[in-house]
């Protein structure tokens, strides 16, 4: 178990210092990245300045030395259009996607579970052909559009729901259907599949035969055990929804880390980005790592060599 | 020909249909067009589809805010997505293949590089590397491919390598080492063919993911630049005349759902029909 752990954290490690690197050369991509930090009508006297002091006369190896050696000690550098700490801007950024992903996935999950359920206890019925059909839809539609055909029929047409901007409820819900809506697919597919090989077991049978309730056979014995592969989406989708979807914010005028995402690239202040991008990755790493050390205590079932 | 019938018996109808059309509008589009997509006509501004009041004939689909005709646009569109989506999947199934077998057949220090890089790829939230790249790139059809292949690759080369892995033990495999085949030989004639069907089932799946990735992208406005009929990129432009024109933005966007829906449809049942856990079952 703890050499499990071990090398589960050390793999952990080794992949985010392969991202650290893709992200640092992110900006050398190029070639130069002066082409991307100034604009293109800077002189030459101005090229040499920046370089000198964006340290980028160093050798390559001193450079992601010193970035990484920042990095590790919490700077990942400045803006280059604010000039404060890109690590600042972004936690200013996280509190409205935070927000926002936390509604996204309860409400996702919520339904996908319940109609993924649904589905496997009666397999060919009414719901099951719902789910089959909201799962297609989910897997085939462009976020964008999505958002774009909530607004049109809720905000347009019904005059119901505000179209973008934050404020109470009523602003959170279109965004959080839209960039819940793949992930309600997800829900849906996964707690079918994992449901139906669990109502296949001997001991749903044993349940069965000794006379319990369907329903709680089904609510408090199946799904129990058919929680673990959904437990991992949980978490692998919530830190999706945390990177802030690009889309989703674009569309809602949502101040989160996603739109700065957006604006970042469009405004080439790089170092927002790459910050951005390996906090981002990291955090999913991490949450993977969580869940599967978590996997291996709830379930006695599974060994580790 | 009875085999040929064999294999294609029990393929879904409409998918294919829907495919058809799609693909017949690709190749044939810019000779069936009944207008230029990319022309303007400024008279003709916001021409609602035919059938609704202020609607004319001769634009089916109605006209977008520059007066072009949008049932040109949208067929033309058919080829960019198409293009855009069987391309992205080639450059990451190629990738995503060559890795698999390399890391898979050769194991060891070799494997564990690249299946942590692969873990990186799929560690990144693809959209906005997507972005942070087209950015660097630059816009245009070229740089989008790329940036789209790049994104693919990682879950090929994870799906494949376990193949590769189980083929490796397996006897045949043994027995042409013993017997002297050379590695490319192995790989090539021995581990490739077997894992062409996985390869055919993750390919058909990612279309659907490339066509829309692709259209997010251009959405964001970092894909194909106006005035090219890219669906995504109607979508964005059609926005901003969301209160008065609604079919400048459903009607991409159905092409799109349309076009992913029959893609993933035809996915779901080549994979039970190519993959083995499947069939036994049936």
């Amino acid at each position: 178990m703890q050499r499990y752990i071990l090398k589960r954290l050390l793999e952990t490690l080794i992949t985010i210092w392969i991202i650290s690197v893709a992200v640092f050369m992110l900006t050398r991509l190029t070639g130069n990245p002066m082409d991307l930090l100034l604009s293109p009508m800077a002189s030459a006297q101005d090229q040499a300045v920046a370089t000198k002091a964006w340290g980028l006369d160093q050798p390559i190896y001193v450079q992601y030395w010193k970035y990484a050696y920042g990095m590790l000690h919490g700077n990942f550098g400045n803006s280059i259009y604010w000039g404060t700490p890109t690590l600042d801007i972004f936690l200013e950024r996280f509190g409205a996607t935070l927000q926002l992903a936390t509604f996204a996935i309860f409400l996702s999950a919520t339904i996908g579970i319940s109609v993924g359920v649904l589905s496997a206890t009666k397999p060919g019925g009414k719901i099951d052909s719902f789910g089959r059909v909201l799962a297609l839809a989910g897997q085939s539609m462009p976020t964008f559009w999505v958002g774009i055909m909530l607004v049109l029929l809720f905000s347009v047409s019904l005059r119901l729901l505000p179209t973008s901007g934050t404020g109470g409820l009523s602003h959170l819900i279109l965004p959080g259907i839209t960039l819940g809506w793949y992930s309600m697919a997800a829900f849906t597919r996964l707690t079918r599949s994992a449901m139906l090989d669990v109502l296949d077991s001997e001991y749903i049978k044993m349940c069965r035969i000794k006379g319990l309730p369907e329903r709680l056979v089904i609510w408090k014995h199946a799904a129990k055990n058919a929680s673990l592969p959904i437990l991992t989406l949980f978490g692998v989708q919530f830190v999706h929804f945390l990177s802030g979807s690009l889309v989703t914010e674009t569309i809602f005028a949502w101040p989160g880390v996603g739109r700065l995402a957006v604006w970042a690239v469009y405004n080439r202040d790089y170092p927002v980005v790459q910050t951005i991008v390996f906090i981002v990755a990291s955090g999913y790493l991490f949450v993977n790592l969580l869940v599967d050390i978590l996997y291996a205590y709830i379930d006695p079932r599974i060994h580790y060599e | 020909m009875i085999r040929i019938a064999r294999a294609f018996k029990g393929i879904p109808r409409i998918p294919i249909v829907i495919l058809a059309l799609v693909v017949a509008a690709a190749i044939f589009g810019p000779w069936i067009v009944p207008f230029n997509p990319e022309e303007s006509d400024l008279v003709n501004q916001f021409i609602p589809p035919f059938g609704m009041e202020g609607g004319s004939g001769a634009h089916l689909l109605g006209t977008d805010h520059l007066g072009r005709d949008f049932l040109s646009r949208l067929i033309v569109g058919a080829r960019i997505s198409l293009m855009v989506g069987a391309m992205a999947v080639f450059f990451s199934g190629f990738i995503g293949t060559v890795v698999a077998i390399t890391a898979g057949y050769l194991g060891g220090i070799v494997d564990a590089i690249l299946m942590r890089m692969t873990d990186a790829m799929l560690s990144m939230p693809y959209l906005l590397i997507g972005v942070a790249l087209a950015g660097i790139l630059g816009p245009g059809l070229l740089n989008l491919v790329i940036v789209l292949g790049v994104l693919g690759w990682a879950s090929y080369a994870r799906v494949i390598r376990s193949e590769v892995l189980k083929l490796k033990t397996l006897d045949f495999v043994v027995v042409a080492r013993i017997t002297g085949c050379g590695l490319g030989r192995i790989l090539w004639r021995h581990i490739f063919p077997n894992i062409v069907n996985t390869l055919i089932v993750l390919a058909t799946l990612h279309f659907g993911t490339a066509i829309i990735l692709a259209a997010s992208l251009s959405f964001l406005g970092m894909g194909v630049s106006p005035p090219t009929p890219e669906w995504g990129l109607m979508v964005a432009e059609g926005r901003e005349f969301i209160d008065s024109a609604w079919w400048l933005v459903t009607l991409p966007g159905l092409c799109i759902l349309l076009t992913c829906l029959a893609a993933n449809l035809l996915g779901d049942w080549l994979r039970q029909r190519l993959d083995p856990k499947f069939r036994e079952r049936a």
